[in-house]
């Protein structure tokens, strides 16, 4: 086993931890050794989460937190620390997606995607990144998409900021480099979570989403959460900027 | 993590130097079966030595000439029977010589094209037809940023290295259906903390590559990068230790720049 991965000692900060991807996510850094702040909306949910962690004998926090509102970032960050210690690596995971006709779509709901999964993910490395810089390290990982390079009829509020997470990754990793903290994007494709395994219920839809992706295969929620382990920890610590595609090659972009 | 690479049957060409050193050698203290395929052998017995010690499952340094299809297939089939199979094929060979394009001799670019683009086409296709015949494995290719956006005095290095890129893209959709995954990690500018760490044949031996060793030029390249120093061997290890595992089952046809934030895309 390589030392290089291993996050024990440190304090993870995973937004959107209650289901899917972020519920994996935290998952694997406390098994990984990494004591996990697990925030999300849904109280109930997030409560299970880190129960689910306690139970395997990891060490976790349950935080209810509305990532759309900058005092409840504060005031999770601040309970996190007191209660595991300094974040050393923040996992902007939260998001919503709207499946909608572009001309359909209202102010609102065009405001709250922004807000939801690109303004959070800005105030909550602005709430951490003071800390890393004292302290001279820190690991910020963003969920972007792969969403972020294709163009996809119905979800151009999705699209739009899964695309500016990668241009909000790279400037962070540049501003940040000097001061020992790595900024990366974890960009899923098609994954086994709900939205995606409700669209492919139904047979047909299943066979054309598989057709476009190379590996002939959705995504598990364990393999992106491989993934925020690598880039939590010390294996990659030469490594910031990068978007990394979690797609079974469905994009390959360059 | 636990990568699971324990017994894996793992080739790392050029693995006797500087980064692919730093690779089987990354790849021996996960315990897996360490294939140096060298075309320096005395250099490659070095490291063995050392992935030995390291905890290796077994270690065998391969005479191969990337360049000679003969070679390669010999190696692999050698490997395969020896060990079963190949499970994971590191592309590490790679040379260029620090010099302008319209200054260097048609030679030298051929010599860098035989060495970055056929080396990895001719060892990228010798371990497919194992790797289909088991439905899996995992290639992992060191590309280069100057392969992403281009570098002042690498043009053909660059051009390789880009082929190297494409290949990997291309061939992640061709058989990705087989359960291979093909993925490419870029260093930066990575120097031996030794000159023990490599031999006469390597890159970091002629001469005039040798004007990037110097404290000046050290600097000045460290300046580019944001992370504020130039690369060692060992920066790499992890991002291909996890692109050649279990672990990363779902990633392929990818790219990832290990090199201190110089290139991002």
């Amino acid at each position: 086993m390589e030392d290089a991965f291993s996050l024990d000692g440190r304090t993870a900060f995973v937004t959107g931890a209650s289901r899917g991807i972020g519920r994996a996510i935290a998952r694997a850094l406390a098994h990984a050794g990494a004591g996990v702040a697990c925030a999300a909306r849904d109280l109930e949910q997030v409560t299970a989460a880190a129960a689910e962690i306690e139970a395997a004998g990891g060490r976790a926090r349950a935080l209810q937190m509305d990532v759309t509102r900058g005092e409840q970032i504060e005031r999770a960050v601040k309970e996190a620390e007191s209660a595991l210690g300094p974040i050393d690596i923040l996992v902007n995971n939260a998001g919503i997606t709207l499946d909608k006709p572009s001309l359909e779509v209202t102010d609102e709901e065009w405001d709250t995607v922004l807000a939801t999964n690109l303004t959070s993910m800005f105030r909550c490395a602005r709430v951490v990144a003071p800390g890393m810089i004292a302290r001279g390290r820190g690991k910020i990982i963003n969920v972007g998409s792969m969403y972020g390079v294709l163009g996809v009829p119905r979800y151009a509020v999705y699209c739009a900021t899964k695309a500016a997470v990668g241009g909000l990754t790279r400037s962070l990793a540049a501003e940040w480099a000097r001061h020992g903290i790595q900024v990366n994007c974890l960009a899923p494709g098609y994954m086994n979570t709900d939205i995606p395994r409700a669209a492919m219920a139904e047979a047909k839809t299943r066979e054309r989403f598989l057709s476009k992706i190379p590996a002939r295969r959705i995504g598990e929620p364990e393999e992106a959460a491989a993934l925020a382990v690598y880039m939590a920890s010390a294996a990659s610590d030469f490594m910031t900027g990068q978007t990394v595609y979690l797609d079974g090659g469905q994009t390959t972009a360059w | 993590m636990d990568l699971n690479l324990k017994g894996r049957s793992v080739i790392v060409t050029g693995g006797g130097s500087n980064i692919g050193r730093a690779i089987s050698l990354a790849f021996a203290r996960e315990g897996a079966h360490v294939t140096i395929a060298e075309i320096d052998a005395g250099q490659g017995e070095k490291t063995a030595g050392e992935a030995r010690t390291a905890g290796a499952a077994s270690v065998v340094v391969a005479p191969t000439d990337v360049t000679k299809w003969d070679s390669v297939l010999a190696t692999v089939r050698d490997v395969e029977a020896r060990t079963g199979r190949v499970d994971v094929l590191v592309n590490n060979v790679g040379w260029t010589l620090d010099r302008l394009f319209v200054e260097k001799e048609r030679a030298e670019w051929e010599k860098e094209v035989q060495l970055n683009l056929w080396g990895m086409i001719n060892c990228t296709r010798a371990v497919l037809d194992g790797m289909i015949a088991r439905k899996g494995g995992a290639i992992v290719s060191m590309g280069s940023d100057a392969g992403r956006m281009g570098e002042f005095r690498e043009a053909v290095y660059g051009a390789c290295k880009a082929g190297v890129i494409a290949l990997t893209k291309s061939l992640a959709r061709e058989v990705g259906r087989h359960g291979i995954r093909l993925n490419v990690v870029c260093p930066g500018m990575t120097m031996p903390s030794s000159e023990e760490e490599f031999g006469d044949l390597s890159m970091w031996a002629a001469e005039v590559n040798r004007a990037w060793g110097t404290p000046e030029m050290q600097a000045r390249i460290a300046k580019a990068y944001p992370l504020r120093r130039i690369g060692k061997p060992e920066d790499v290890t992890g991002a291909v230790l996890f692109l050649a595992s279990d672990a990363a089952g779902f990633i392929t046809g990818q790219t990832l720049s290990v090199s201190g934030g110089y290139t991002m895309m």
